[in-house]
């Protein structure tokens, strides 16, 4: 596959912030694409395509949350960085808990953002290269009880914890704890990710 | 039902692991243990819990800031030595910063303090209630 740049997307309703990050990230030589709009950025990107997402929380109409909840039913593993001027801890939480890789505060220095950027461009380049080892992807998928197994096929369809504990007859808990094995025998770093490591095991060899 | 490594532990009554030494912060959370019946073991430092083994815990509550290390500190400490117990950090309302750190590191959610009670019940709740019929074993296996 065509090594293509990792393209850092500002997804900001307020031009001066989106001009700002242009300049910036231009400075220290990022490829970078902003958008004043959630709908404007899905018109463009492309989940294949490496880079993170830098999203503002409060947009009118569709909000950075939706957005990444979006993203997240794509099983897109593009990593998002939030930012947001009034942002307070519960909405941190659930931002991170919905699989964000960061998330700060307005106003930052420009080094700080630099730096969480390319912690999250990073994280994204060796996620995309890990995809690539299918080898590897079916080493780790035998490493699996077959419990765990069962838990990662009803996982990577969609199922809710409680959906799956109903079907296997278990407790939640217990498929809280199958499901944090498998992600972690797995090296899963978000649920597209494995969503995507169990496609890419599927291709044929 | 088929038996399950997971599922064929002995029954242990739950606690929950306290860690932090800020005063005020510890008697929000024996509130709450006390109304759902929890026990306790309590812990002044990071260093305390890592010394200590915990079996059939049922989850830590971790001050984000402890005297020795930070929550995330401690999180990143457990996980190196593979020790997996759902983790419940407490966090200043203004401290975005620590919160976000601590959900890096994998904990289960961050409660603002001083509103800790109501968080606590519901997550308590939450766990006490899987616990029920399906008792957690020690550690991994």
């Amino acid at each position: 596959m065509k090594e293509r740049p990792a393209t850092v997307f500002v997804v900001d309703d307020d031009e001066a912030v989106c001009t700002s990050l242009r300049l910036l990230l231009r400075s220290v030589g990022l490829p970078v694409v902003t958008c004043n709009s959630a709908d404007e950025f899905l018109k463009q990107f492309d989940a294949d395509s490496p880079g993170c997402i830098v999203l503002d929380i409060r947009m009118p109409g569709m909000s950075g949350i939706e957005l990444q909840q979006v993203l997240n039913e794509q099983n897109s593993i593009t990593p998002i960085v939030f930012i947001t001027g009034h942002g307070d801890v519960p909405m941190a939480v659930e931002a991170m808990q919905a699989g964000a890789v960061d998330f700060i505060q307005k106003p930052f220095r420009d080094q700080d953002l630099i730096d969480r950027i390319n912690r999250a461009l990073e994280k994204d380049r060796k996620t995309r290269a890990e995809l690539g080892e299918r080898d590897q992807i079916l080493e780790r998928i035998a490493s699996l009880t077959p419990r765990e197994r069962e838990v990662m096929e009803l996982v990577t369809v969609g199922k809710a914890n409680k959906v799956i504990a109903g079907d296997l007859d278990v407790s939640q808990r217990t498929v809280e704890i199958h499901r944090a094995r498998v992600m972690e025998k797995m090296g899963a770093r978000s649920l597209a990710h494995l969503v995507r490591m169990v496609i890419e095991a599927g291709r044929e060899g | 039902m088929t038996p399950n490594p997971v599922e064929t532990g002995r029954p242990r009554p739950p606690i929950a692991c306290l860690v932090g030494h800020d005063v005020a912060a510890r008697a929000e959370v024996r509130e709450a243990l006390d109304e759902l019946g929890v026990g306790r073991r309590s812990y002044e430092s990071g260093a305390d819990l890592l010394a200590d083994d915990w079996p059939g815990h049922l989850c830590l509550i971790v001050q984000s800031q402890l005297p020795d290390m930070t929550a995330t500190e401690l999180l990143a400490a457990l996980r190196r030595a593979g020790r997996r117990l759902p983790a419940i950090v407490l966090a200043s309302d203004t401290d975005i910063e620590a919160a976000v750190d601590a959900m890096r590191a994998g904990a289960l959610d961050v409660v603002e303090r001083p509103r800790t009670r109501r968080a606590l019940l519901r997550h308590l709740g939450r766990l006490l209630g899987e616990l029920e019929g399906h008792p957690p074993t020690a550690g991994g296996h």
